[in-house]
């Protein structure tokens, strides 16, 4: 087989099969669509979130900020579309929630892009936390600590007998969609280069490459797709308010890469269909999630840096070792 | 028109309160090799720096074909023709010895970069050829050397700045780097300005010669000169 289509081939039928999902669960299991649509829409939005990360990670931007981006998304979708009426086409409420996201990227970017990555996940942090404050405070434009109610869902959604079916395809054609943008763009000259900055930037500026142009680039491009999920995500919810993004959910898309391992785009894909899948029975653990939290991050970056993605290799040499001391005794 | 390829006039630089260049003047012509010579903290690699725009001038110039370069942010001086090998190996471990060259090639127009530089550059170094596909991290320190140096060529430079290449290399490497960026200057005419702590290899591969000491030039002078000089052998020779 080429190989150069052998992952377009692999995306689609992975793709064709997630597609099938609906009407075979449905055939199947009818009862448990609801709830396999609702952790499925989840999912695949994550994988699209935490392949954004992904990107940004290459040039070394560790962010602990992406709740914001997916907030301002959210919001800007909610207040146009709902709040004010602004916009009468949804879609075109997801497209200003991402280019405000992608303004916002863009000044706060050009601002810090350049700092350490200690420094950088702290000022992304700070940023989304600000929002909330802010948020809450204004009845107007924000809808304070209510949010925004009402949220509808995008035009052709209601092609489908349930909402949850449309909103499953709709996140599935998100999944794909970055997937194919963030492949593009890691297979390019400018992918090259974003890989570089994370390696060694002064080279790269030896190389006569403006670092600080391409990491804002790859900072705005990856919070641009972000926004965009936050819109639909705020069409999924029908109502967000302040605490609906959370610390949680940019540390989350951390560790999407983390536990999927940061090497190749595999890895954010993994870690988002793991950790959310986890979180589902998480969420019944409370307070102890933090301690299951906390031990999950202990045990990657100590015991498996590399991520899941990295395990068959990890395995295959401790194996190997094995095999090579039994021959030395043997001999 | 001067005959000045490059020409630094009385630069003055430093890092916060350090001061590490105090009223530097130098000039290279076209197709020559110069070196720096000097202990640690002289100033041999600040001086690159500033050209390279790495390091802000504090007062003085720095023309480069009759263009005031000082100022410039760095990612702006490669493309003029200047292209630096800076010190301790930098290269991209975690890429292919194909990819760094790659990136070494980009400020030049897709025409340039297609014109058979890559080639000259493995005919240069058959053993970058060789190791096109490798992992650049996994490569002995001599070629990884190569590689910096290659990389530095990719952008088709007029001057080429390197810092300190014999650095943890085995003598037999360091001859062999020097005699093809020797290669280089001649075949190609690219000019050379080289920092170079080993101070016989410094005076062997150049031209001319310029001693510095705490970020003054205290002597200059051909190479063959420089090398018959009281303090030259005294110093930086350890001879009696």
């Amino acid at each position: 087989m080429n190989s150069k289509l052998a992952p377009y081939l692999t995306a689609l039928v992975v793709m064709a099969a997630l597609a099938l999902l609906p009407p075979l669960t449905k055939l199947i299991a009818p009862a448990q669509w609801e709830l396999t649509a609702h952790i499925g829409i989840k999912v695949l939005l994550n994988v699209g979130f935490g392949l954004c990360l992904w990107l940004m990670l290459q040039a070394g931007e560790l962010s602990l900020g992406q709740s914001g981006f997916i907030t301002i998304g959210a919001y800007t979708t909610g207040i146009l579309v709902a709040k004010y009426k602004l916009i009468s086409v949804v879609w075109l409420g997801y497209l200003a929630g991402a280019l405000a996201a992608t303004v916002i990227a863009l000044l706060l970017g050009y601002l810090i892009v350049h700092l350490r990555r200690i420094f950088f996940l702290l000022v992304t942090w700070s940023f989304a936390e600000m929002l909330h404050p802010v948020l809450t405070s204004f009845e107007h434009p924000f809808g304070g600590a209510m949010g925004i109610i009402d949220i509808p869902a995008p035009e052709g959604l209601g092609l489908f007998a349930e909402s949850w079916t449309g909103y499953y395809y709709l996140a599935l054609i998100y999944a794909f969609v970055v997937l194919w943008l963030i492949w593009r763009i890691a297979g390019s000259k400018v992918g090259l280069i974003t890989k570089s900055i994370g390696q060694n930037d002064t080279l790269v500026t030896f190389c006569g490459l403006y670092v600080r142009k391409y990491k804002v680039m790859v900072f705005a491009l990856g919070c641009f797709i972000t926004g965009v999920g936050g819109g639909i995500l705020a069409s999924y919810l029908t109502a967000i308010s302040p605490e609906t993004f959370t610390f949680f959910t940019s540390l989350d898309i951390i560790m999407f890469n983390l536990i999927g391992g940061m090497g190749t785009m595999a890895g954010p894909i993994v870690g988002a269909v793991i950790l959310t899948g986890l979180n589902e029975y998480l969420f019944a653990a409370g307070y102890w999630r933090m301690v299951v939290y906390g031990l999950i991050i202990i045990f990657f970056i100590t015991l498996l840096p590399g991520g899941m993605v990295s395990l068959p290799a990890v395995i295959r040499k401790k194996l190997g070792r094995k095999s090579s001391k039994q021959e030395v005794s043997l001999g | 028109m001067s005959l000045a390829l490059l020409e630094i006039k009385d630069v003055k630089a430093g890092y916060g309160a350090a001061v590490a260049l105090q009223g530097i003047s130098l000039s290279l012509r076209q197709g020559e090799r110069v070196s720096l010579l000097g202990a640690n903290g002289a100033g041999k690699s600040s001086i690159v720096n500033v050209i390279s725009g790495l390091l802000p001038i504090r007062s003085g110039e720095v023309w480069f074909q009759d263009e005031r370069i000082d100022g410039r942010p760095a990612h702006r001086i490669v493309g003029l023709g200047i292209s630096q090998v800076p010190e301790g190996r930098l290269i991209f471990p975690k890429m292919s010895v194909w990819e760094n060259l790659e990136l070494g090639a980009t400020v030049l127009d897709e025409a340039e970069q297609k014109s058979g530089l890559l080639e000259q550059v493995f005919e240069l170094f058959p053993r970058l050829a060789e190791r096109r596909k490798q992992m650049a991290g996994t490569m002995s320190g001599g070629e990884q050397q190569m590689l910096a140096v290659g990389r530095a060529l990719m952008s088709r430079p007029k001057l080429i700045l390197s810092d300190e290449i014999s650095m943890g290399l085995a003598p037999v490497v360091v001859r062999d780097i020097y005699d093809t960026l020797l290669r280089i200057n001649q075949e190609w005419g690219v000019t050379l300005l080289m920092v170079e702590q080993e101070a016989k290899l410094a005076l062997e591969v150049a031209d001319s010669c310029h001693l510095l000491e705490s970020g003054r030039i205290v002597a200059s002078g051909p190479a063959d000169e420089m090398a018959r000089s009281e303090l030259v052998r005294k110093v930086y020779l350890a001879e009696d």
